[in-house]
């Protein structure tokens, strides 16, 4: 009887089977949680737990379901779950059976942002050669963000303090949730259509993925890559990166760095102005430089070729003929005179020969003269000579000394041969004559 | 002679008035005549320059 009490454990789980699976509750249930313990079963059928920091529920899928997966599970992956509970008696283990899952939030968002990106990707809207330039001084920058935060603030300021000449137009939108997707559109389209604005800043503050979303939908995608006016887009972190960013022109980190990408710097300016009027300055001067110096050459040029010079050319030139002409003239002059003098000369001769003649009478004179004065001179010495000889011969000298001469009838007796026996013969002396006879002769011995 | 020419048309013209001084064939009457020109158009130019360069040192001070 006591046995009575005791349910048999296939009892007990029958019983709580039942219970289970005819809950309402229970027959459809919606969960999360994480997945561990994958197994792809040969079967086709997926066997993992799922869990979270707390509690662990065993769960399964057949093949019918999961071959309507959009993606692949492992463990790890964060999912969505419907499903029902039910439990298998053999092991006492209760499961979830499902027959749709997709990845949890961010996994879910992840996979249709990498699928959307490839898309657009395929289709050319990230293009480099698509973006368009922004421009440098713009004088109306559009800014599509909320009404309140940080963003419109950052943008004012940073303007305000780079380029007060930029005016900003404010285009509200709900930055998330319903109608934030719509709203974006809607200003992207009214300020092409209905604004000068050069640029336009398209801007949110940092959030969640989930809070990002609607500058990855792909109207937003494509308002943006229709947008004739180039786009800046702010959104987020600088780690979060939407597809916005992608199509966008040009992507800032943060609002204050869209504001100074969409505009210059004052103080750049001013800088660059003042560059701009020094090198138009140093360009001016360089300019006038030469221009002066181009016109020193020509003046230089026209000085020297001043009809001055050219008169002064021209006169020298006269000048010189005119000299010319006198010299040539007085040559003339010159030649005729000269031949007039050859001619007086030759005129002149006879007197000349005459002188000529006359120096020859002289100089045959005076050799004449000499000549009879040597002459004479010869003769006198001569003479002289002569004299002396004869002086030397006379006899009445020779008998002075002693001397004297024997003469027979007036001859001189120089031999004895001359004389005869009773000759009379006169004897001289120097200072009388005698009369003698010979009375003997005796010749010398030869 | 037109006041109007831009400084480089009248350096061109004085150019031209140089060229002809220059060549050998001009006549004394007429390099008198454009000799005359030349001084006129060199005198403009310089002119020109000096206002030129009187503005240049306004706007720099």
């Amino acid at each position: 009887m006591q046995q009575q009490k005791y349910l048999t454990v296939s009892a007990l789980t029958e019983y709580i089977k039942i219970k289970l699976e005819n809950d309402q509750h229970l027959k459809r249930v919606f969960l999360k949680g994480e997945i561990s313990n994958f197994t792809h079963h040969g079967s086709g059928h997926l066997y993992f737990s799922l869990k979270d920091e707390d509690a662990t529920i065993s769960a399964m899928m057949f093949k019918s379901y999961a071959s309507n997966l959009n993606f692949k599970p492992k463990s790890g992956d964060k999912v969505l779950v419907e499903g029902y509970i039910s439990l298998y008696k053999a092991r006492g283990t209760y499961s979830i059976s499902i027959f749709s899952m997709t990845l949890d939030g961010i996994g879910e968002l992840y996979l249709q942002f990498e699928k959307n990106k490839e898309m657009f990707s395929k289709m050319g809207y990230f293009d480099a050669s698509l973006k368009k330039p922004v421009p440098k001084f713009p004088k109306v920058i559009a800014v599509i963000t909320s009404k309140t935060g940080a963003v419109i603030q950052d943008i004012k300021t940073t303007v305000s303090r780079r380029y007060l000449l930029a005016k900003i137009e404010l285009y509200p939108i709900l930055v998330q949730g319903d109608g934030s997707k719509n709203d974006i559109v809607k200003a992207l389209n009214r300020v092409n259509e209905e604004s000068q604005a050069d640029v336009i800043i398209l801007g949110r503050g940092g959030g969640s993925i989930e809070d990002l979303w609607s500058f990855n939908e792909p109207e937003v995608v494509i308002a943006i890559h229709q947008s004739k006016i180039p786009v800046i887009t702010a959104i987020g972190h600088e780690t979060d990166t939407t597809l916005s960013d992608y199509v966008a022109d040009l992507r800032a980190a943060t609002p204050t760095a869209a504001a100074e990408l969409a505009t210059p710097n004052m103080t750049d300016i001013l800088k660059e102005i003042k560059d701009k009027v020094d090198l138009a300055y140093y360009y001016m001067v360089e300019r006038l430089k030469n221009s002066r110096q181009l016109l020193l050459n020509l003046d230089e040029r026209l000085q020297v070729s001043s009809p001055i010079n050219k008169l002064q050319l021209e006169k020298k030139l006269i000048t010189n003929l005119v000299e010319n002409l006198h010299r040539l003239y007085k040559n003339n002059l010159s030649d005729k005179k000269h031949h007039i003098h050859l001619l007086t000369q030759s005129l002149q001769s006879p007197q000349e020969k005459i002188l000529r003649y006359r120096e020859t009478i002289d100089v045959q004179t005076k050799r004449l003269y000499q000549l009879y004065r040597q002459s004479t001179e010869f003769r006198h010495y001569q003479h002289q000579t002569m004299l002396n000889k004869l002086e030397g011969l006379n006899p009445l000298k020779i008998m002075q000394r002693g001397f004297s001469l024997t003469t027979k009838n007036d001859k001189v007796i120089t031999s004895i041969e001359q004389i005869h026996i009773d000759d009379t013969l006169k004897i001289d002396y120097k200072d009388g004559h005698a009369k003698v006879k010979v009375l003997s002769k005796e010749g010398k011995d030869k | 002679m037109s006041e109007k020419l831009s400084f480089e048309e009248t350096i061109k013209k004085l150019e031209t008035v140089v060229k002809a001084l220059e060549s050998k064939e001009i006549s004394l009457e007429e390099s008198i005549e454009k000799y005359q020109e030349g001084l006129k158009l060199s005198k403009a130019l310089y002119e020109m320059i000096q206002k030129a360069e009187s503005l240049i040192v306004e706007e720099k001070s």
